[in-house]
């Protein structure tokens, strides 16, 4: 199957990912080695100033997706398009300057920065590397992006582990944005803070998207933060993307089986969730040539045991993968939802 | 208390020693839970909520320290027992699942061992004979809705995904029939289709027990759907609890009404969502109210006065002094 390089295509794409394949092989001393495909033919683009949301179960691939893009793993196939390079092939010493543009906010905020500098020198640091104010300044930069992210003056002598994984988040915001980046991929960056902190935090990233019209991709499993802060969304389902669309899209009138179930286990109708704790034993001849989801999905038919859906796009920019997709407008139960 | 209270506890204080001081991590919680009751506990991380769960439970390492007027379990107080005594209860009458699934069981044993030995104590301490363990063992799995027992009793826990190993300590739990069951935020490390499926299941699985639970958790969506009360921890206070229904959509306390307006913003889809602010924990000074650094609507006298529980509505207090007004 050759899926549709054009896939959900937008018109200005800061970065565009083309059949993308990650294959992940541990090592085994005894045995024969069976590599683990990570990122099955992933296509994507990011639009100039979007908010892409990346969303999925643990184990789907969004996290290495957003690594991959950003250059932390060697993809094994396929194209990252970005400022007129591929950088899929493009050797560690050559990305230069390109490093600056890639931003990333991690999910775990104590462990992204270094327990022995203050807050000052860790955000010191990428502006003086990068050589984005004269050295005289740098600790007046300091000071007004801390003021961006709603922190003060006292906290650039403050060590890490002296702030709340809240005012910790912000920090990795400002050393985000302190490069003047024009992609940043943030991994689930409020799901280890505190309630009363999340809406902070979310609505700080949006702000600074707004402001900077710096890109965002954001990787989340919690569909209602991805509702209230992405443009778009995809869908991601064992490596594979198997629904992309506007995020209005997706929640009014999803395609996949997979996002209907998704959608529905966030409403209250239990008996609605359709997928079950086994997954039913069914003869794949090769589970390379079929749907990854068949196994769990309610509306198998033969086909999808022997061959697998290729992400298709509609007129809209609405894209499924599936060949028995959801009707537009006969997703009847997710409605509660999406009003 | 209600007549049919099966856990009392009044005046629980729960404090680590951290060098020479003191912290206190509980200061003085009353509730009590009903036979057949799932009352849920809310809090952020640092409020108390799991410290409270696992005082009850005397799982707390040797620096901390658990003082309380009474903790009643069907009228016996469990203060005057014995460790040894304890025992019979703990992990039996008593029992608790855990956020991590992973870290509940032996790595180096199969999911058969588990359930083995989980069977084997309930039989020892309620004085019953031997009996054939494993056709229990898959019947509680087949419970929980796991379709081909066998190979999930073969499997070790690092075989089987985080949702199937969470159905499988629920299943552990209900072979030890307990009485009740502290839960401590036991669907966090899953997703959403697998978080709905645990709370189904726990939620079935006590009521054919007959059960009480303890559902410590930080998510308001999920206490709203499992509990049938709610109590809303504060910088180790209770400051809201009530019906499960009248605490989630009419809530007195300003933090649980700016918990609820963040999810009310989340859910109406406005361009920014409604912030409390300050940080997590802080609390007040400590001749006033737990609440008054953060709180929208504090007024002088919150700094000075320590703010009751008063009556609110039928069965649901709340710690403010507005109420007074």
């Amino acid at each position: 199957m050759i899926s549709e390089p054009r896939a959900a295509a937008a018109s200005d794409a800061t970065m565009q990912v083309r059949e993308l394949v990650l294959d992940f092989s541990a090592p085994q001393r005894f045995r024969k080695v069976h590599p683990l495909r990570a990122l099955d033919s992933v296509s994507l683009d990011i639009a100039q100033g979007e908010i892409l949301g990346i969303v999925g179960e643990s184990g789907s691939g969004k996290t290495t997706l957003g690594k991959t893009i950003l250059g932390a793993y060697k993809p094994t196939r396929g194209r990252i398009l970005y400022a007129g390079r591929d950088l899929a092939t493009l050797p560690a010493g050559r990305w230069g300057l390109l490093r600056r543009d890639l931003q990333m906010i991690f999910q775990d905020p104590l462990s992204s920065f270094n327990p022995r500098f203050t807050i000052e020198s860790s955000l010191a640091l990428p502006l003086r590397l990068h050589g984005i104010c004269p050295k005289g300044s740098v600790s007046g930069e300091v000071a007004a992006l801390l003021k961006r992210v709603g922190l003060g003056p006292e906290h650039a002598s403050r060590y890490p582990h002296e702030l709340s994984g809240g005012q910790l988040q912000r920090v990795a915001v400002a050393r985000a944005i302190s490069v003047k980046p024009r992609i940043i991929v943030a991994d689930e960056p409020v799901s280890k803070l505190d309630v009363s902190v999340r809406a902070q935090v979310l609505n700080l990233l949006k702000r600074m998207n707004r402001e900077t019209g710096v890109s965002l991709v954001f990787i989340t499993h919690d569909l209602g933060v991805a509702r209230f802060l992405c443009d778009r969304i995809a869908v991601m389902y064992f490596g594979r993307i198997v629904e992309i669309g506007a995020t209005a899209q997706v929640f009014a009138d999803p395609r996949h089986p997979y996002t209907l179930s998704l959608l529905r286990a966030r409403s209250a109708a239990p008996d609605d969730v359709t997928t079950d704790a086994d997954e039913i034993p069914i003869a794949i001849a090769d589970s390379a040539q079929a749907c990854n989801y068949a196994p769990r999905c309610a509306r198998r038919i033969a086909s999808c045991t022997r061959a697998r859906p290729a992400l298709t796009i509609q007129d809209d920019g609405h894209a499924s993968a599936c060949f028995v997709p959801i009707e537009a407008g006969t997703a009847e139960r997710t409605e509660g939802i999406a009003s | 208390m209600t007549e049919a209270a099966l856990i009392e506890v009044a005046n629980l204080r729960t404090s680590f020693a951290v060098g020479r001081a003191r912290v206190a991590a509980v200061r003085g919680v009353s509730f009590s839970i009903a036979v057949g009751e799932v009352f849920g506990l809310i809090g952020e991380s640092g409020s108390g909520k799991t410290v409270t769960g696992l005082s009850l439970l005397r799982l707390l390492p040797p620096h901390a320290s658990v003082d309380a007027e009474a903790i009643r379990f069907r009228g016996q107080d469990l203060a005057l027992l014995s460790d040894d005594e304890f025992r019979a209860l703990q992990g039996v009458k008593l029992a608790m699942i855990f956020q991590d699934p992973v870290g509940s069981f032996n790595p180096a044993k199969t999911v058969a061992w588990h359930l083995k030995h989980a069977i084997a104590r309930r039989r020892a301490c309620a004085g019953t004979g031997e009996g054939d363990w494993r056709e229990e063992a898959a019947q509680n799995l087949r419970d929980v809705g796991i379709r081909v027992p066998e190979r999930v009793l073969a499997s070790y826990p690092h075989q089987l995904s985080g949702g199937m190993l969470q159905r499988a300590l629920i299943a552990m739990v209900i072979s030890l029939r307990p009485v009740l069951i502290i839960a401590d935020e036991p669907t966090t490390n899953l997703d959403n289709l697998v978080e709905r499926q645990i709370l189904d299941l726990i939620r079935a699985q006590q009521r054919k027990l007959g059960a009480s639970v303890l559902y410590v958790t930080h998510d308001l969506a999920v206490a709203g759907e499992i509990c049938d009360r709610i109590a809303v921890m504060y910088a180790g206070e209770i400051v809201e609890m009530g019906p499960a229904r009248d605490v989630l959509e009419r809530p007195r306390h300003p933090y649980a009404q700016g918990l609820l307006q963040t999810s009310a913003s989340l859910e109406r889809r406005d361009e920014y969502l409604y912030e409390l602010q300050g940080e997590p924990g802080v609390r007040g000074a400590p001749e006033g109210c737990c609440f008054a650094a953060r709180c929208p609507q504090v007024m002088p006298k919150c700094r000075s006065t320590q703010p009751r529980l008063v009556n609110v509505g039928p069965g649901h207090v709340s710690r403010c002094l507005l109420h007074d007004q």
